[in-house]
């Protein structure tokens, strides 16, 4: 079974399989780069989506699968062959890039179990391999379970063709942030150049009162520019703070599983006081408690857990903008089971001994 | 020296002659100018074609219409303006002079 899309060329319908459209999508646009240079490239984009269009009508069949798309390409040629000589001796021509932002997705088509690492991979420019072997490592510390179930939860499906793209887009990369930080540069250099001195001169003269218009002008393009500056400013600090808040949680995350782990599975008496972590003496004689010590230990587990993976998630959100949020059921009934924990958590604190 | 590189050169050489002269006669669109200019070996792969179409048109040697199919896209109907041609006669007569010059060249050796 194959998802098929609908799609317009030269005024036709065609059905087309999802890796066939990816195929002519991508191919239509190498043509176009190779024309970029060339006069009425639209003109001639739309003559050979005619053409296609054509030998699409030729076969007859109701869904466009990748053999046709091959089977035309075979036909018309690489995008190469387009580029006809006179046009050829243009060193300077740059190399087609799409514009299109990289996204944050979880991969359908490759997932092993929510499509995380894969995903992971396709933004970092990773093979998924080595993400699923990380993750694998980190399983022993029981943090990065808790972290893939988070992620899975966040980050969204790649569904659409569009987003599919938008997954396999321009790797985030140093030299892509680099681009990215001079894009900025630049607008808030052309908000000040723009500043529109002549007009501003123009009413100036027009009399005493221009004076205030002109001083109105420039203050109005200042105040546009620190605007710019500030909300750049914001959302690089925003993405730092969601870099920050990860680090931590995940320090914390590690922090609460392993000590849980300890506490409750492993005979600390042994090195007695020096291994005690506070609150986490299940196999210790000197438990008093009236009940199982291993209610404690959950009731702590969730008070501390419950904050740290709210935290996590939030910090997602500012990383990345296109993450799912959680329903307000779920929240709510976080909160629940938190202030459960906590007062649970209190209360057995008081009564251990 | 590539002989693939030097074959095509020479075929994209004489491309836009060849593409004058199917016109001559007739009107055709794309898919029939293409089925002529196959039939002679003359191209290799079908995406040449549409810049070199584009760039006629854009330098009025050649005009077009629109005409609508059945079953198919509408086809667009390249014709010869007059500065066609003029243009097509005159590369005619330099193509005979090549033509003479070429059989004497390789005739002699």
């Amino acid at each position: 079974m194959k998802k098929t899309l609908t799609v317009n060329l030269s005024g036709l319908v065609f059905h087309i399989d999802e890796d066939a459209y990816l195929k002519l999508h991508h191919y239509l646009d190498s043509i176009k780069a190779h024309l970029n240079n060339t006069p009425g490239r639209d003109e001639i984009i739309a003559d050979i989506e005619n053409r296609i269009a054509e030998l699409f009508t030729e076969k007859k069949k109701s869904v466009i699968s990748i053999a046709e798309v091959e089977e035309v390409i075979t036909i018309m040629g690489q995008p190469e062959d387009y580029v006809s000589d006179e046009e050829e001796p243009q060193p300077q021509r740059r190399p087609y890039t799409t514009s299109s932002k990289k996204r944050l997705y979880r991969d359908p088509d490759n997932q092993v179990l929510g499509g995380v690492c894969s995903g992971i991979g396709h933004f970092t420019g990773i093979d998924p391999v080595w993400v699923r072997l990380i993750f694998l490592a980190l399983l022993f510390s029981g943090v990065s379970a808790i972290f893939y179930f988070v992620l899975w939860i966040v980050i969204p499906k790649a569904l659409s063709t569009a987003q599919k793209l938008e997954m396999k887009g321009k790797a985030a990369t140093f030299s892509n942030i680099e681009d990215y930080v001079k894009e900025s540069y630049r607008t808030v250099r052309d908000d000040l150049k723009n500043v529109d001195l002549k007009n501003a001169q123009n009413k100036a003269q027009e009399g005493a009162k221009g004076f205030f218009a002109f001083l109105g002008e420039i203050i109005r393009a200042l105040f546009t520019a620190i605007g710019r500056v500030l909300s750049f400013i914001g959302e690089v600090l925003g993405k730092l703070l969601g870099v920050i808040i990860i680090t931590v949680t995940l320090v914390l995350l590690i922090a609460i599983t392993v000590s849980f782990i300890i506490g409750s599975f492993i005979d600390v008496n042994i090195g007695n006081d020096i291994l005690m972590l506070p609150g986490f003496q299940y196999m210790d004689h000197n438990w008093g408690g009236p009940y199982h010590p291993i209610f404690y230990h959950i009731s702590m587990l969730l008070t501390f857990g419950i904050p740290a993976f709210s935290l996590l998630l939030i910090a997602l959100q500012l990383l990345f903008k296109n993450m799912g949020r959680l329903s307000g059921g779920v929240k709510i009934g976080m909160l629940a089971v938190w202030m459960l924990a906590l007062i649970a958590f209190i209360v057995m604190s008081f009564t251990r001994f | 020296m590539n002989i693939e590189n030097t074959k095509q050169q020479m075929r994209k050489g004489i491309l836009e002659f060849c593409i004058l002269s199917v016109l001559k006669d007739q009107d055709l669109y794309a898919s029939e100018i293409l089925e002529h200019l196959k039939q002679a070996k003359l191209l290799v792969v079908e995406g040449t074609l549409y810049p070199l179409l584009t760039r006629l048109k854009n330098a009025e040697l050649l005009q077009y219409r629109w005409e609508e199919s059945t079953g198919g896209p509408p086809r667009k109907y390249f014709t010869l303006t007059e500065e066609g041609v003029a243009f097509l006669e005159e590369l005619k007569l330099t193509w005979n002079e090549l033509q003479h010059a070429i059989n004497t060249v390789t005739n002699k050796s």
